[in-house]
């Protein structure tokens, strides 16, 4: 995924039943940018399978200098993402970035766990490694206790 | 702390050195340098560079199944603490090295004695297949001075023969000293030739 990423704009044939333009990678995850999900809600499993790949279209990031910068998303970061041409709130938890922190590991996909209103997630249980943080921050608590492995 | 080893080159990986990888199937791969990072996104395979210690294992050239190797081992066990447990490991653990570098020096060593060896007998073939391009360019009898030395090296590695040979009786003993008391030396004289002498007579 990493190697594919690195390649010049142009129109490539990833997987035969699915073409599109790969763009010079920017490394955070922010609108537009596919996403993988890892949920076993049923939304999830369909949006991965639909012809278009679940994106984000909005990232709720507190303290964003909207000027300055592109509305980014990281680790731990609330987002929206079109699925299925339905609009989810989602939960990112793995990142393709290198994140300059220790012991923070930097993931094979973009990795997004699906959250209603409440910040519940609607899946019963995540099948990615998630990163070790998620434990200790309270926001994120919920997600980390349907997760099977840590990383 | 925990020092991880490299998936790539397993040199162990100090903590702030390095970048973790994890795959959607929950297998985690460290790296201890960009070097080994790069190497396994290029899809190359630790076995097959040379510089690997996986590549050294797989070749045999380092030391490979030893019983000093189990005390390595991931025990998923928890272990209630003791603190006899803890200092008798420490101990243990010192100990363990001390032999594990040991045997890993010895392994080495081992085989780099045979490539003495072999490099001895590759030399004297050499000698055998190319006398002839040594003999003195004067020679009035070339063929009898290879037979010569011929003979001599024959000689030479019976005696080396000899000396391999494991249980030696007094008998034995006598016949190596007797031999190392006949065998001939080599010696090659390098007389000038005519050629030679009458240019250094033109010079002078």
């Amino acid at each position: 995924m990493n190697i594919l990423g690195k390649l010049l704009p142009t129109t490539i044939d990833f997987i035969t039943y699915r073409s599109f333009s790969m763009t010079v990678p920017l490394y955070h995850l922010q609108k537009v940018s596919r996403v993988h999900v890892v949920d076993n809600s049923k939304l999830a499993l369909d949006g991965n399978v639909y012809k278009r790949m679940p994106r984000i279209i909005h990232c709720y990031k507190k303290n964003n200098n909207l000027t300055r910068t592109r509305l980014t998303a990281g680790l731990g970061d609330k987002v929206l993402l079109a699925i299925k041409g339905q609009m989810k709130k989602a939960i990112i938890v793995g990142c393709q970035q290198r994140i300059r922190k220790p012991n923070v590991p930097q993931f094979d996909k973009n990795n997004v766990v699906l959250i209603d209103d409440d910040g519940n997630p609607i899946g019963t249980r995540i099948l990615a490694p998630i990163p070790a943080f998620f434990r200790t921050r309270g926001d994120l608590a919920k997600i980390a206790a349907i997760a099977t492995t840590f990383v | 702390m925990r020092l991880e080893t490299c998936y790539y080159c397993s040199s162990t990986i100090w903590p702030g050195h390095g970048i973790q990888f994890v795959r959607n199937d929950c297998k985690i791969f460290r790296f201890c340098r960009s070097r080994c990072h790069r190497a396994f996104k290029k899809k190359w395979n630790p076995r097959k560079s040379r510089w690997t210690k996986a590549h050294r294992k797989f070749t045999g050239k380092d030391l490979t199944t030893d019983p000093t190797f189990e005390f390595e081992k991931r025990r998923n066990e928890p272990v209630k603490y003791d603190r006899e447990l803890w200092q008798n490991t420490l101990q243990a653990i010192k100990r363990v090295e001390q032999i594990r570098t040991k045997r890993e020096g010895h392994h080495i060593m081992k085989r780099l004695r045979q490539g003495t060896l072999d490099r001895k007998a590759a030399d004297l073939r050499e000698v055998r297949d190319y006398i002839h391009l040594v003999r003195a360019p004067n020679a009035t009898k070339p063929m009898e001075e290879i037979e010569m030395v011929q003979k001599a090296i024959q000689k030479r590695e019976e005696a080396g023969e000899l000396l391999t040979k494991i249980g030696t009786t007094v008998a034995t003993t006598k016949k190596l000293s007797a031999l190392r008391r006949r065998a001939p030396k080599i010696v090659v004289t390098m007389e000038t030739s005519d050629n030679e002498q009458m240019l250094t007579e033109d010079m002078a």
